[in-house]
């Protein structure tokens, strides 16, 4: 899916003036948030499992390069394969290759969810090579069906009513599916179903690499997983180069964490642990399994101010609970990673497209992101953090002394009081303007008026 | 040197959590830790000295606005629901009661759509809990708030936790 250079301000002003998406998105947030209270409270002490989980991920991005190549050893002796992918770029062109050597064309491709395919972009370039390609997991496939990107890290169709999804899957049944969940799961299991036995290729994602096994686990829900990692005969899967920890133990923490945190469940349905190809002793598996580790700029990040981001596990809790995100859902960042996470990482990975550094701002900076983050990403304080150097990049000598010189009059008491006086006796004036008129106002006076007034000054 | 009582969640927050970085390597940085080591925000001050604010009986229910850098900076939570309960208040939660108003700074002026439609959601759900009063610990929230009922023309009335708790 391609991404229209338009702003976040007007992006979200067109979301929100649509009623029915910002319903969805309350709603279905608001069960999550409150299923993930109710599941975090089941651990002994939850709090020390997110401080557990923080030092763990915290651990793995500052031994990032060794952890990797201790993996790549290990999952080479294992049969898998191993790329590395520099870039976005680099990793479609290392599936397309792959996709070449088969040497049919075109071929069936059946994808699990996999939000670093969407950060390459990879349906695109699969589809432009002649490709089908069919998204396995339901949220996916019913945006897959209407053409847009995913607006959730975890439930990519939270913006969509049954009834969209029924619209949906009646065009792409050419016959009327109902719109009730019954008919509707049907329709997709029927659909899908035939995609995974039809597949020459299944394409995934990846939650966690370990390290001293050189072994990658998928969580999931609906067991497309599984079937898009056991039936064809070529897997390949592609992990954010973060996505590594050293230890099963340590996957203990994040499984203990990772399904409360997004959906409130204990654990996710399917925890597919992927360690070689089909040995020949085993009736079924994939002949072989391709991992391709992405960077796309996450090597950039580690070491600096911001590394804290790259602990981030995909869990979509920061999501669930964020004011800005629930108003105006995911499609109005622009960006395949969306919500507070989404805002904090987008202008890391794309430090010189101004549209992704505007995400600095999509938020009040409320902290409720940061008190959910299983693994204690401080994420209101990177996104201030990113305004701050913003601020520095962009200081034009206007901005410059315009606050050297407030700072030299409020730093004398006398000035400070006077300021104190003239503010009150404008605020006194502004009760009595009418609201139209304030909107004319330029610059911030009028974004405030446009749509508030100024209450009375009280005595 | 005393406690500097500061009567504003956000405005206490920002002395004493983020002064010091903000004026570190800088010639008052000396005279911020000092400032932020003894900010104290106004109803922590009120608990601290065990203030009893008089009790009054039949007094109407008032909602209250826990702000969220009071809430989750300072962690100021019960001090002042405590001190408007033994005011005699019947206090009253709204719905995401720890949910941001929208107001964020340069957010309400930066994305003032986005800050409206939060104060929006805010406003319905403190209507909802059938105070006519509400009350907070941020002059921003409750200007932010005062202003968007005012275009809405709610019959909701705004109060500092100073002006409820000693009349």
């Amino acid at each position: 899916m391609t991404e229209t250079p338009v702003r976040f301000v007007a992006r979200a002003d067109r979301a929100l003036a649509n009623g029915s998406v910002r319903a969805a998105v309350r709603h279905t947030t608001d069960l999550l948030a409150a299923s993930r209270t109710t599941a975090l409270d089941e651990l002994a002490d939850p709090d020390a499992t997110r401080d557990h989980a923080h030092d763990i991920r915290r651990a793995a991005i500052d031994d990032l390069a060794s952890l990797l190549d201790t993996w790549e050893t290990n999952a080479t002796a294992n049969g898998i394969v191993v790329h590395r992918a520099a870039t976005a770029v680099d990793a479609v062109r290392i599936v397309l290759d792959l996709a070449a050597d088969v040497g049919r064309a075109p071929l069936r491709i059946a994808k699990g969810k996999s939000m670093a395919s969407e950060e390459v972009h990879l349906n695109d370039a699969l589809q432009a090579a002649g490709h089908e390609v069919v998204e396995t997991d339901l949220g996916e496939f019913i945006i897959q069906l209407a053409g847009e990107p995913p607006s959730h890290l975890i439930v990519p169709a939270i913006h969509k009513t049954r009834f969209d999804v029924a619209d949906l899957f009646t065009a792409d049944a050419g016959r009327t599916i109902a719109p009730e969940v019954e008919a509707e799961a049907a329709y997709a299991r029927a659909r899908l179903r035939q995609a995974f036995l039809e597949a020459d290729i299944g394409i995934t994602g990846v939650n966690f690499a370990l390290a001293e096994t050189g072994s990658i686990c998928l969580v999931e829900n609906e067991g497309n997983g599984r079937m898009c990692t056991s039936l064809p005969r070529l897997h390949i899967a592609i992990m954010g180069m973060e996505r590594i920890i050293a230890t099963w133990d340590e996957l203990d923490v994040m499984l203990a964490l990772l399904a409360r945190s997004a959906t409130g469940q204990a654990l996710s349905v399917y925890t597919n642990i992927i360690s070689a190809p089909r040995r020949v002793t085993e009736i079924d598996g994939p002949d072989e399994v391709h991992v391709i580790v992405l960077d796309n700029g996450r090597s950039k990040i580690v070491g600096t101010e911001f590394d804290d981001a790259l602990l981030c596990i995909r869990c979509g809790a920061c999501l669930n609970v964020c004011p800005v995100y629930r108003n105006v859902g995911g499609h109005a960042y622009g960006t395949v990673y969306s919500g507070p996470i989404g805002a904090v990482l987008t202008p890391l990975l794309r430090p010189d497209d101004p549209l992704a550094r505007e995400l600095a701002e999509a938020s009040s900076l409320c902290g409720a992101c940061t008190d959910v983050c299983p693994v204690r990403i401080p994420l209101h304080e990177l996104l201030l953090r990113e305004r701050h150097r913003d601020a520095r990049a962009d200081a034009s000598l206007g901005r410059q002394f315009g606050f050297r010189l407030w700072s030299y009059l409020w730093a004398r008491p006398l000035i400070y009081r006077a300021s104190v006086r003239a503010t009150r006796a404008a605020l006194r004036l502004a009760p009595h303007l009418p609201v139209w008129m304030g909107a004319r106002l330029p610059g911030w006076v009028g974004a405030w008026s446009g749509q508030r007034a100024f209450p009375e000054v009280r005595r | 040197m005393g406690p500097v009582i500061v009567p504003s969640g956000s405005c206490a927050a920002m002395m004493a959590h983020h002064w010091t970085d903000l004026f570190s390597g800088t010639r008052d940085e000396t005279a911020a830790r000092s400032v932020a080591a003894r900010v104290v925000e106004l109803s922590q001050a009120l608990a601290e000295v065990e203030a009893r604010p008089a009790p009054h009986n039949g007094r109407a229910p008032i909602a209250y606005h826990g702000s969220c850098h009071l809430e989750r900076e300072l962690h100021v939570r019960d001090e002042p629901r405590q001190l408007l309960s033994h005011a005699g208040y019947d206090v009253r939660e709204p719905v995401g009661a720890d949910r941001c108003c929208g107001f964020g700074g340069t957010f309400s002026v930066k994305m003032p759509a986005v800050s409206v439609a939060m104060a929006d959601e805010k406003l319905n759900a403190l209507s909802a809990t059938g105070a006519v009063t509400v009350v907070g610990c941020d002059l921003s929230c409750l200007v932010h708030l005062e202003s968007r009922a005012r275009v809405r023309s709610m019959p909701l009335q705004f109060r500092h936790l100073a002006e409820v708790i000693d009349d």
